[in-house]
Order: C-alpha cells, then sequence, then structure tokens
C-alpha cells in the first residue's frame, strides 16, 4: 500500500510525537511510524530539562542558566547545536535557553489541551520524591507530583502511604530516606511518618501491581476505599502530606489528586514512576492522544525496514506490520528512534550501529566509535559523575540537527534527528533525557515543517 | 534410516517420556524473541486482563516471558493462567523488543495438549473435537431449511436482499466467509455478497466451508490446523483466484498467515481492504454518496485480530469507509481499539474473564449513546453485544460489513 504525507516521523516517544505535533501545527499531513513503546513509557513521568552540568556533582539551581552555562563550553550538546542553528556563536547561548523555554511554554500548552496537566519552568529547578524516598532535581512536573511546600516547611508532617499488596513503595524505608536527606540538607519537614494501608475491594489479592491500582483510583469507589482508610491516620498524625505510590489514576492524575486532597483535607502527592511506570505509560498515552487530536496519523505496529534516497533527499520509508508494508512518501523526515530501549542504536560485540539508515555512530566528543565494543565504553566505578560514555553516544548531526558523515558533511538534507538518537549529551549523569528529546523534537519538527514548505 | 537420523529418534523418545515437546525451525525465532525481554513491564500497562482480573490470577505478557525464560521450562504448570490470555497482541505491540508473546501462547498451549491434555479446560477439547468432525467451529445445522430460515429473518430484520450463492472455478475473488458467518452470523455472508455483486465483483464461494484453523492454532493443535491450512491451500490454487476476501479479522489474520507459509500467489485482504485497495476509493466514493437515510451517530470497535496481527492501516481503512457514508456520524470511544474480551478462545470457558475485559468496551461505547456500535468482525461483534445484554446495557452491535450492506442494497 501507497499513501502520502507530507512530513514523516519515524518513533512515538517523547522525541517523535512532539516533532509530529509541531509540524501539525505548522498544518502539515503528519505519519507517525511506531514500533512498540520506547523509554518515554518506561519513564518516571517527569520531564528533566538539566538536572546536572556534566562532571558537575551539585545540581543545577535554575535551568535556563545550566543550559546557558552548558551551551557555552559543551559545543556538541543537542542544547548548544540547536542554538547554534538559529544565532552566531556569540549570542547562541542565549538562543539555546530560548529554545528550551519556547519549547517548554509549547508543549505545557499543548500537552494540557490532551488531558495532561504539566507544571514547572525553565527558571525553577523542582523536588519529587521517589519511591525510595530519595528527591531527584526536574524541571517538569506531572501535576500529581509537585511536592511544594513539603519541601521546605519545617513544620509539615510527611506521610509516606504504602498499599498492602503492592511492592513498589515500602513506607518505612521511604519515610526514613526522605527523613535522612530533610536532615542532611537542613530544609524540609521534621516529622516524616509512614503507614500501609489495604483497599476494601482488592484484599483478597495478596499481589497487585500499580496498574491495577492506578484502574481502581480512576473510580469513586476506589478512591473512597482509599479516603476511608487515610482519614483516621491522617487525624492521628496530623499529615500535612500525603505521599502515595505512583498510581493516581491511568489517564489523568489530575483529577484523582483533587478528589483526594478534598477528602482528607491535605495535599496528596504522587511519587516519580518506576518500571513498569504508570505516570510513563500516562505520558506515552497524553502525547499519542495529543497528535491523534492534531489530526495525525499514528501507525502503530509497524518497523520501518526499507528507505528509497534520491539526490541526497529521503523519498519514501516502507514499514511492515504483521502482514501487511505500507509505503510512505514524504518532503521531510525525522528520525526519533531512540537509543537502546527504542532500538534506535543497536549495540554488539562487533560495535555500535544506527538501526535504520547506517548512519555512523559517534560520542559525546564527536568521536567515531561504531567499532568499538559497548563495553568498552563504560566505566569501571559504575556511578561517576562523568558517568559512561556508551550512553552519549549516537548520531552526530550539523546545527540543524541533519545527521553528518564521518566526513562532517549532511548525510540526507530532509531527515532530521530528535531525542535518544542524538549524541552529545549523557541523559544518566545530566538528568536530561526526556528534556532533550522534548526540546530537540521540537526543533526537528520545526526544520522538518520549514523543509516541506519549501519543497512545495 | 541414517545413524545420526536415528540417535535424533531416540532422543525424540526419550524426551516425549520426559514430556518435552523439542522447538520446531518455526517456533525458534518466538523462543528467541522472549530472550529480548528486558523485564521492564510496559506490557503489564496495557494487557487488558490486568485491570480485568489483576496480576494475582493473571501474570500478564511479562509473567509469562519471565517464566519462559527460565530453564527448563515446566509448560504445564502455566496451565492455570495460560488460557486466560486473549491473544489481543496489545503486549507484542507495545512491547519495545517485539517479544512475540501472543504466539508464546499457542506454543505453550500446544504443548500442554500434547503431554497433560487433561489440564486443557473442557469446552476447549469440545471445540477441537468439533473441528475434527465438521471442518467448522460451529456445530452445523442440521436441517438445511432451519438454516435457510434463520438466514431469511436476519436479512429481512436488516433489509437486505438474498443473492443467489455463486460457486464457480474460474473466479478473480474468492469469499471467505469463515465459520460463524457460515452458520451462525449468516447475515454477515450475505452482506459481503451484497457489497460484492454491488461493485460486480467476479467472486466465487467454497464448494464447501472449513474453518481457517486458527481456533484450533490457540487449542494449540497445530496438526489438525496444518492440515486445513494445506486443504485450503490446494482450493485456492486450483480456483486461481488473485484476492481471498474475508469478512473476520481472525480468519484474515490466519489466512495472511497461510497465505505466507504455503506461497500463495493471491493476496489476502479483509473486504474493508479490498473496497479502499481493490474496487479503488474513487469509486466507492462515488457509489456511497448516493446512500441515504436517517441520520446514526456509530461507534467503531476496531478488532484485534486485524489491527494489531495484521496492520493498523485497517483501523484507517475502517474511517475512511465509514467516513464516505453521509448519514453516519462516526463517535469516538477512546477505547476503539481496546481488545473485546472475545479472542484466545476464553469466551468458550471463562465468560466471567472475558466479559471483564469487554466491560471497558462496554461502558466505553454504553457512555456515548450512539445508535449501533459497529466492528468488521462477527466474533467481536458477538461478544460484544453478549456482553452488553449480560451488563444490562441497552447496546445495538451490527458488523460494519453489514451496515455497509445496509447502505448500498437502501439506494
Amino acid at each position: 500500500m501507497q499513501v502520502e504525507s507530507d512530513v514523516v516521523v519515524i518513533g512515538g516517544g517523547m522525541a517523535g510525537l512532539v516533532a509530529a505535533a509541531v509540524a501539525l501545527d505548522a498544518g502539515l499531513s503528519v505519519t507517525v511510524v511506531t514500533r512498540g513503546h520506547g523509554a518515554t513509557a518506561s519513564s518516571s513521568g517527569a520531564i528533566d530539562i538539566l538536572g546536572y552540568l556534566p562532571g558537575a556533582v551539585l545540581p543545577v539551581e535554575i535551568p535556563a542558566d545550566g543550559v546557558h552555562t552548558l551551551a557555552m563550553f559543551h559545543p556538541w550538546h543537542p542544547y548548544t547545536l540547536i542554538g547554534l542553528g538559529t544565532t552566531d556563536a556569540g549570542r547562541s547561548a542565549d538562543a539555546s535557553v530560548a529554545q528550551v523555554s519556547d519549547a517548554i511554554d509549547w508543549f505545557r500548552d499543548r500537552i494540557s489541551s490532551a488531558g495532561l496537566e504539566i507544571s514547572g519552568s525553565v527558571s525553577e529547578t523542582q523536588w519529587p520524591v521517589s519511591v525510595l524516598g530519595t528527591v531527584k532535581p526536574t524541571t517538569l512536573l506531572q501535576s500529581s507530583m509537585v511536592t511544594g511546600s513539603m519541601s521546605t516547611d519545617a513544620d509539615a508532617t510527611v506521610l509516606f502511604v504504602g498499599l498492602r499488596g503492592l511492592p513498589d513503595l515500602n513506607p518505612r524505608a521511604a519515610s526514613s530516606a526522605y527523613s535522612e536527606w530533610c536532615q542532611s540538607t537542613g530544609e524540609g519537614p521534621h516529622r516524616v511518618v509512614g503507614t500501609v494501608v489495604e483497599l476494601r475491594s482488592l484484599s483478597q489479592r495478596q499481589a497487585l501491581s500499580s496498574i491495577e491500582i492506578a484502574h481502581h483510583l480512576d473510580t469513586d469507589a476506589g478512591r473512597t476505599e482509599l479516603t476511608d482508610a487515610l482519614v483516621p491516620i491522617v487525624n492521628n498524625t496530623g499529615a500535612t502530606h500525603v505521599v502515595l505510590p505512583p498510581v493516581m489514576g491511568v489517564v489523568d492524575s489530575h483529577e484523582a489528586r483533587e478528589s483526594l486532597e478534598t477528602a482528607l483535607g491535605c495535599r496528596v502527592i504522587e511519587t516519580l514512576g518506576v518500571p513498569p511506570s504508570v505516570p510513563g505509560s500516562r505520558l506515552q498515552a497524553a502525547l499519542e492522544r495529543m497528535v491523534v487530536s492534531m489530526g495525525g496519523r499514528l501507525l502503530k505496529g509497524h518497523t520501518v525496514q526499507d528507505h528509497r534516497v534520491t539526490d541526497g533527499r529521503i523519498t519514501e520509508v516502507t514499514a511492515r506490520s504483521r502482514r501487511r508494508s505500507v509505503t510512505v512518501s514524504a518532503s521531510a523526515f525525522v528520525l526519533a528512534t531512540g537509543k537502546f530501549v527504542g532500538g534506535g542504536i543497536v549495540g554488539d560485540e562487533t560495535g555500535l550501529r544506527e538501526f535504520l539508515f547506517g548512519l555512523p555512530v559517534f560520542d559525546a566528543q564527536r568521536y567515531l566509535v561504531g567499532d568499538e565494543r559497548p563495553s568498552h565504553l563504560t566505566s569501571v566505578r559504575s556511578v561517576t559523575p562523568t558517568g559512561h560514555r556508551v550512553f552519549a553516544c549516537g548520531v552526530g548531526t550539523d546545527t540543524m540537527l541533519r545527521p553528518v558523515g564521518v566526513d562532517g558533511d549532511v548525510v540526507y538534507e530532509n531527515l532530521f534527528c530528535a531525542g535518544a538518537i542524538l549524541a552529545g549529551y549523557n541523559y544518566q549523569t545530566e538528568k536530561s533525557g526526556l528534556g532533550v528529546a522534548l526540546v530537540t523534537g521540537h526543533t526537528a519538527g520545526t526544520y522538518a515543517a520549514r523543509e516541506t514548505k519549501e519543497v512545495m | 534410516m541414517s545413524d545420526e537420523e536415528e540417535a535424533y529418534q531416540f532422543v525424540l523418545g526419550t524426551l516425549s517420556r520426559e514430556r518435552i515437546v523439542p522447538y520446531s525451525e518455526a517456533e525458534l525465532p518466538i523462543v528467541k524473541s522472549v530472550e529480548q525481554c528486558i523485564n521492564c513491564g510496559v506490557c503489564l500497562n496495557h494487557c487488558p486482563l490486568i485491570p480485568a482480573v489483576g496480576v494475582m490470577r493473571f501474570p500478564g505478557p511479562r509473567g509469562i516471558a519471565v517464566r519462559l525464560s527460565r530453564s527448563p521450562p515446566e509448560f504445564w504448570t502455566d496451565a492455570d493462567v495460560i488460557y486466560l490470555c486473549t491473544g489481543c497482541g496489545t503486549c507484542r505491540e507495545v512491547c519495545p523488543n517485539d517479544v512475540d508473546i501472543p504466539s508464546v501462547v499457542n506454543m505453550i498451549r500446544k504443548r500442554i495438549l500434547r503431554t497433560m491434555p487433561d489440564l486443557v479446560p473442557l469446552p476447549l477439547h469440545q471445540l477441537q473435537e468439533r473441528v475434527r468432525e465438521y471442518g467448522l467451529a460451529f456445530e452445523p445445522w442440521e436441517d438445511p431449511e432451519d438454516k435457510a430460515d434463520s438466514r431469511d429473518m436476519r436479512l429481512e430484520r436488516l433489509g437486505l436482499p438474498l443473492f443467489e450463492d455463486r460457486i464457480t472455478d474460474h473466479a478473480e475473488v474468492l469469499y471467505y466467509p469463515g465459520c460463524q458467518a457460515e452458520e451462525r452470523a449468516q447475515e454477515i455472508r450475505e452482506a459481503a455478497k451484497v457489497i460484492l455483486e454491488h461493485f460486480r465483483v467476479d467472486y466465487t464461494l467454497l464448494e464447501e466451508m472449513r474453518c481457517c484453523g486458527l481456533p484450533l492454532e490457540l487449542l494449540g493443535d497445530d496438526e489438525q490446523a496444518e492440515e486445513l491450512a494445506g486443504r485450503l491451500t490446494e482450493q485456492v490454487r486450483s480456483l486461481g483466484v488473485e484476492y481471498v476476501v474475508t469478512t473476520c479479522a481472525g480468519c484474515t489474520s490466519r489466512l495472511s498467515e497461510i497465505a505466507v507459509s504455503h506461497h500463495w500467489s493471491a493476496k489476502v485482504l479483509h473486504i474493508v481492504e479490498y473496497l479502499r485497495e481493490v474496487i479503488g476509493e474513487e469509486r466507492v466514493r462515488d457509489t456511497l454518496r448516493a446512500a441515504t437515510g436517517p441520520p446514526e451517530a456509530v461507534a467503531v470497535h476496531q478488532p484485534c485480530h486485524l489491527i494489531r496481527h495484521v496492520s493498523r492501516n485497517i483501523g484507517d481503512d475502517m474511517e475512511w469507509l465509514l467516513d464516505l457514508i453521509a448519514p453516519v456520524t462516526v463517535k469516538h470511544s477512546g477505547v476503539e481499539d481496546s481488545c473485546c474480551g472475545g479472542g484466545g478462545l476464553v469466551n468458550h470457558h471463562d465468560t466471567k474473564t472475558s466479559d471483564a475485559v469487554t466491560r471497558v468496551n462496554v461502558e466505553a461505547i454504553g457512555a456515548l449513546g450512539v445508535d449501533r456500535a459497529v466492528a468488521p468482525c462477527p466474533l467481536c461483534v458477538a461478544q460484544l453485544e453478549n456482553a452488553a445484554f449480560r451488563a444490562g446495557v441497552d447496546m445495538d452491535v451490527e458488523d460494519l460489513t453489514v451496515l455497509v450492506a445496509q447502505y448500498l442494497s437502501g439506494e
């Protein structure tokens, strides 16, 4: 089967779906070809823009400043490249910050229309809690995860709630870890307690998954059960903040939070997700709704297997589903196939390869690493501020995010890369994974739309 | 027998005493795919069984993959959960590494059937016997007149004309209705004929309709499934047709699979695909433009065996087709691609579980307040209808083929 589209996006995670939505915004027809869920769906559900500068041990307090510094000193970082794409080197750091900020503003608005409330900005780092009771720096949060006054109010009483049968959050361990963090920073609440409650109608199930509870909390009956169990404990402890495992609704956490807060008379906060992450799935689903509601064509279950090139331009890709194949022609293409989880970059004993077009693979410093064994790109010590080289490997691009060959020349004029496929940033140590995906997705979508309009 | 062959047979004998069925050549890629499981659990968040029955009862696709990755697998220990899988393929679709869980489920069921048949639910044994005896998944009518009466009543209710069956040996298209439309939902078979006649398609039916073999694959009887596939292959070859057109989602995926494994030159297409790709967008648009009638709101259900086992594109084809019919307004439930619960033979032995899966669809479609829900699959239609009835939800469900035929014949 043969179909036409203005823009084709390969990959359906954060980067690909954002790129698609930007091109749709520009009034173009867009087809997203996606194989399965990648790292976005397994993410914590928070969007990290920049938590640490490369090699730094102290977190970034203001993401905008962090991006500015990064863009001055790290020439191959995707944030730096996109700034250089719009202005000359002298002012590019400001341009990088402006592009990050614009992408966030655009995203908050679009994803909210798709039913997911996101809060945060480049001017302030946020400190959500994990299921372990630890705290990490991030930039954008689903509204249910915002800790607000909890992290600063010394008089607050925080209650970590475990649910019987759900192994994801152990309230005793979480409350003691959170308490230690408060003591070490000298900020935050002095009283941190933990409890386990049982949901009446699920009491027959000795083992529970977070998704079952999330479905249950999407119903009035489920929320009532939880609040009935919690009210006496909240009253006894005088809790001002209740921290729940990441189970606050499958589609929308906003409604569940509001109803729980009203019933309990205190703040209710959900922790960051752990795989299989309900908040991650929630984010993935909202991104998909965003693209579909804007008129995008989402071709799930399809793997791109072939492409055609004419005069240095990709003209069409052929994707296979279980029993059919479809050829989509377009003027511009976005490559957002991810890294190791998404499958865009494949590593084995022979080295690292870009899966689809056979593009050369570079590390963060733009050294060619395609022939390196992935294990040679790791450090002996597992946790270091510099992290492992292998996580910063990927496709090298020019400042318009078009992939380059070993000679530095653009390989395909109308192919733009976004997200984890890109080399030059170490999401693991920087805490910048979904942020780079969002921002480069926004940029790649903009370039793809411009390219299409020029061809028209 | 060569020494090597003899040694192999000897080992097979030992294995069979140990109740071990070695992997076949065709199964190896499936087993290899399980090795790719990274234990992320994304599948758990999407498996329709988990919210329906919980991980206690059904450990989910990851649970199945994890058990299999331990060696040596004791397949029979999975008998209490493996028959709950509806085979929708959602796990395989969301999996970052293409782990082929639906095929794994069939593989395990095959081994339980061979080595511990007592653990197979009784209704599945009965189904197996039925196919063996009649070549059909449903018991045929005793009296052909009763069958005709049932068909005529259905056609009268729907206002569809009756065309005589065409059976020739030199047609371009073979229309393959599948067991359910042959024996039970006969209106679908007749509706497909209405559509094919309307577009003057040179088609034929089979002289004797036989099951496509999907139910056998699902219960693990791949030998009998293979027999049916071989028989159908001969028929398709001798007829020399260019297309095999189907109306059932399960048949579409099964026949598409056979077409590849048995090297058919004929192309298998669901009638929705056939209309768009072969009849052509323009001709269908021009014909359906004339469709009249009181306006109606319609909810769509997309069968798993079409969108996940064949291609998501068919979902687009359905929308395209309905958009051409002026009186029809499509309303979206948001769960149109969610499993109807009728697959994987679960509804044969555990309607409580299959209905729990269907509840999602029934509630969402029920809340839309549409005139009717449509699906291009007799199994989905029956499952949605029955589950809605049992849940006390007033809901009309019709096959998409019937709806299209109604508008074509109503001109």
